[in-house]
């Protein structure tokens, strides 16, 4: 096992390569110039070409790349144009919230996806299955804009239970609100995936051994089709938690949270090159090891995948 | 299952509720502060932060007057050019230095230095030797000397009447300086010197403000800032107390004049001006005649009411009615049929094509869709550019954008902001004119403007040009927004500041809020 990680992790970085390499070459190309965002709304072209200078941005492409590239190295991402300062103390700030934010989401995202699927799966066709549903199909596809202003509507203003915005020094009131908001598209599809993987695996020669043993249903549901059925439902949360954790920006903005995303959005808006390569390598790192987990336990959860990779 | 969710609710939300703390004003700004450093301050949020946190020669008050405040008295010579000021010898930084006229030398000649690369050079590039000192020709800067630690001489290469407001700027504050030359600071918070002490930074979250110095019965102790990008946000906090002061987003006015708060809504108007600008060095708009015609083409009064209502005032020139004495003698209306003439008469009966460039907001969209059914009934059609706002400005500051929606915020409450930055040709660009204005005749009495001593014909001057511009049409003429805020009842001392700097705080009192 530990050999796989490692291979794995090696493997991973000719893409993180990639993408700072891409990221780096889309913002090149892009217009817009990153000393305007320092020198406000009236400069001189002079001090505007001093700036160019100092921060190099007159220098050829590849060699600003390799300046980065030799910065990352040392494990230095640089100083943002804006503020002046390191660039990984911010993300050193923002990353932590994103990340409770994005594991708070994808609890209550697999809690409510899981059991509304589950519900739905032991009894399909009925009232409760076609009721699992609906709400899934609202949870797709109500934007997350809107869910948010409904919450904070109904959760701050009218039961005046939850404070509506901040992060309010990692108190867990503050977090419940933007972690329900995102996590409403996510647990509506794992519900999907939960309903439609275990009415395929329920199906299953097995399972009608299991019943016929004469097993409680819900130990044939739990013990015996839920387990294969999570391979798909682990993809799905693998892939959401992933994007999660690049920040998501709308519920961040909307509720003043102050994580990653919208550093990153604040950083792209002034074309702050070195915050936003920080963060993008930051969130495509984080990618990996999200992806490297759902790899793991898929070996975990099926035996078969373990045996045909030994 | 309901009823355990519920009480989970319930449970969270009694442990650790904060109650309002009556020692603390919270208020909040739109967006995060870009930098903290008074030199490179050029952002709103920045600039009210710096001013609050470091002293200045001068600062503003609420209605925009340059107040005196590390200046204890002052004198100017006839010609206008000498600056002698005398400085209060008892104020210090929070690290125990002096303020004194070598410290404030320090900070002006870093603004100017070619090392610092500041972007806010051109506020005292009116010091006599500052052109040579920052070009690095010069170690010298002749028009600045600290004659002792209460005496400070500034020499102008020209008379310039605002240039007390630019003392007043986020840009000429005056702070400590660690052995770099950078702004001290103690851990990370910067070393205070003005009315507040920044005690707590979270970023992207709250900043936290302490009172320096001595605290009036019933004044806040601590001022908090919490960031919240989102208006409808701010609303949220606020309706459920947990902000004491809100500026109402666009959307909903409507709704708060029809309620109970409508009585406590507090309005000022702002010294902005909103513009559709028309790069005048481009064909067809170098032509007077399409220009103007365009002007003649949308209905202000309409869009003015239907997209802004109550926030905002029509404008007759770019300069703000509270900063000048008349309006232009004739103005233009809507008038269609005049337009198309106009259009004729220019050579273009058959209307043309015009790119209007917009950075991505929805209140600006909805005015260009307005603005392009206007000018499709005289011929010209519009094709909207939306583009983020780096690649926005990027776009209208190189002149590669024919026509722009902006708005200009004043540094400083003269009509000579309103002016010279925007319209003069020296300007073009970057500097402020975006309309690519090069007229003679204008930078003429441009030049004049800056001269001239505060007084009757300066202001006869500022109308004349009011006029002229206005007449020019650099820009199609739309309005100067309105703020209109809600303050939290039991708290006095507060007006809104006519410049975003000009609040500084100190004057709000608390009463019933103290009692629980």
């Amino acid at each position: 096992m530990p050999i796989v990680i490692a291979r794995r992790l090696l493997g991973a970085l000719p893409v993180l390569l990639g993408v700072t390499f891409l990221s780096f070459l889309l913002l090149y190309v892009v217009p817009g110039d990153p000393v305007q965002a320092v020198a406000g709304e009236r400069y001189d072209e002079t001090v505007l070409a001093e700036m160019r200078a100092e921060l190099h941005l007159d220098d050829p492409l590849l060699l600003r790349y390799g300046h980065f590239l030799a910065g990352l190295v040392r494990g230095d991402l640089g100083n943002s144009y804006v503020t002046r300062e390191p660039v990984s103390e911010r993300i050193a700030e923002t990353f932590p919230k994103t990340l409770a934010l994005a594991a708070a989401a994808m609890t209550l995202a697999v809690i409510i996806g899981l059991s509304l699927g589950i519900i739905a799966a032991a009894r399909p066709g009925s009232w409760i299955d076609r009721g699992a549903m609906a709400m899934a199909s609202l949870g797709i596809s109500v934007p997350v804009f809107l869910m948010g202003i409904l919450l904070i509507y109904f959760f701050s203003l009218q039961l005046r239970l939850l404070p509506p915005s901040g992060y309010g020094g990692w108190s867990p009131r503050y977090l419940v609100l933007p972690a329900l908001t995102l996590a409403g598209a996510s647990a509506a599809m794992i519900a999907r995936m939960t309903r439609a993987s275990l009415l395929e695996v329920l199906g299953e020669d097995y399972i009608r051994t299991a019943r016929a043993k004469g097993l409680p249903g819900w130990k044939v549901l739990f013990v015996h089709a839920l387990r294969n059925a999570l391979l798909p439902v682990v993809t799905v949360i693998g892939n959401d938690f992933g994007s999660y954790l690049g920040g998501a920006v709308l519920t961040e903005k909307i509720f003043a949270w102050p994580g990653l995303g919208r550093y990153t959005l604040d950083a792209v808006a002034s074309r702050d090159l070195p915050a936003i390569q920080g963060a993008v390598l930051v969130m495509a790192l984080a990618f990996v090891l999200v992806n490297l987990l759902v790899d793991l336990s898929y070996a975990w959860i099926d035996p078969r995948v373990r045996r045909g990779r030994g | 299952m309901r009823r355990a969710f519920l009480l989970a609710l319930l449970a969270l939300a009694a442990c650790s509720q904060s109650g309002s703390d009556p020692s603390t004003f919270r208020t909040y700004l739109g967006e995060e502060p870009q930098n903290l450093d008074p030199a490179f301050a050029v952002d709103k949020a920045s600039g009210t932060l710096v001013s609050l946190i470091y002293p200045a020669l001068f600062r503003f008050d609420v209605n925009g007057k340059a107040q005196a405040d590390l200046v204890k008295d002052w004198t100017l010579s006839e010609e206008g050019r000498h600056y002698t000021f005398h400085l209060h010898t008892d104020r210090s930084f929070d690290d125990g230095s002096v303020i004194d006229a070598f410290a404030v030398a320090a900070c002006f000649r870093r603004l100017l230095d070619p090392e610092h690369t500041s972007p806010r050079r051109w506020v005292l590039s009116e010091l006599l030797g500052a052109e040579s000192f920052t070009s690095g020709e010069s170690d010298e800067l002749t028009g600045l000397s600290a004659i002792n630690d209460s005496t400070l001489l500034l020499r102008l290469r020209e008379s310039f009447s605002p240039f007390l407001g630019l003392l007043a700027m986020p840009a000429t504050r005056i702070y400590p300086m660690d052995e770099e030359g950078l702004p001290a600071r103690r851990g990370r918070l910067p070393v205070a010197g003005g009315p507040w002490r920044l005690t707590e930074w979270n970023r992207g979250d709250r900043f936290l403000l302490e009172r320096r110095g001595d605290l009036p019965e019933g004044a806040f102790q601590n001022l908090s800032f919490r960031i919240i990008p989102q208006p409808f946000t701010a609303v949220a906090e606020f309706e459920v107390g947990n902000l004491d002061l809100l500026t109402l987003p666009q959307a909903e006015i409507g709704h708060w004049l029809k309620s109970d708060w409508a009585p406590s809504i507090l309005r000022r108007d702002e010294l902005s001006v909103s513009y559709l600008g028309l790069n005048t060095a481009k064909a067809p708009l170098d032509d007077l005649s399409v220009r103007q015609a365009l002007n003649w083409a949308v209905d202000q009064e309409a869009l003015l009411h239907t997209l802004r209502g109550a926030s905002a005032r029509p404008s007759r020139g770019p300069v703000p009615p509270s900063l000048r004495h008349r309006a232009p003698a004739e103005a233009y209306r809507y008038d269609p049929a005049r337009a198309k003439t106009l259009l004729a008469e220019a050579g273009h009966a058959e209307g043309f094509e015009l790119e209007i460039w917009q950075k991505e907001n929805p209140e600006v969209s909805r005015l260009l869709e307005a603005v392009q059914a206007y000018l499709a009934e005289v011929g010209v059609r519009v094709k909207i550019v939306v583009r983020d706002w780096g690649a926005f400005k990027d776009a209208v500051n190189s002149g590669r954008a024919s026509a722009f929606v902006m708005d200009w915020l004043a540094d400083y409450p003269d009509a000579e902001n309103f002016l010279v930055p925007t319209f003069h040709s020296s300007n073009r660009g970057g500097g402020g004119n975006r309309a690519s204005l090069d007229d003679e005749y204008v930078d003429l009495l441009l030049d004049e403007l800056s001269r001239l001593p505060e007084g009757s014909s300066r202001d006869d001057l500022v109308d004349r040009l009011n006029e002229v511009i206005y007449s020019k049409a650099p820009w199609v003429w739309l309005w100067h927004p309105v703020s209109l805020q809600v303050l939290r009842p039991g708290i006095s001392g507060y007006q809104p500041p006519l410049i975003f700097n000009g609040q500084d705080y100190l004057e709000l009192r608390h009463a019933d809020r103290n009692s629980p």
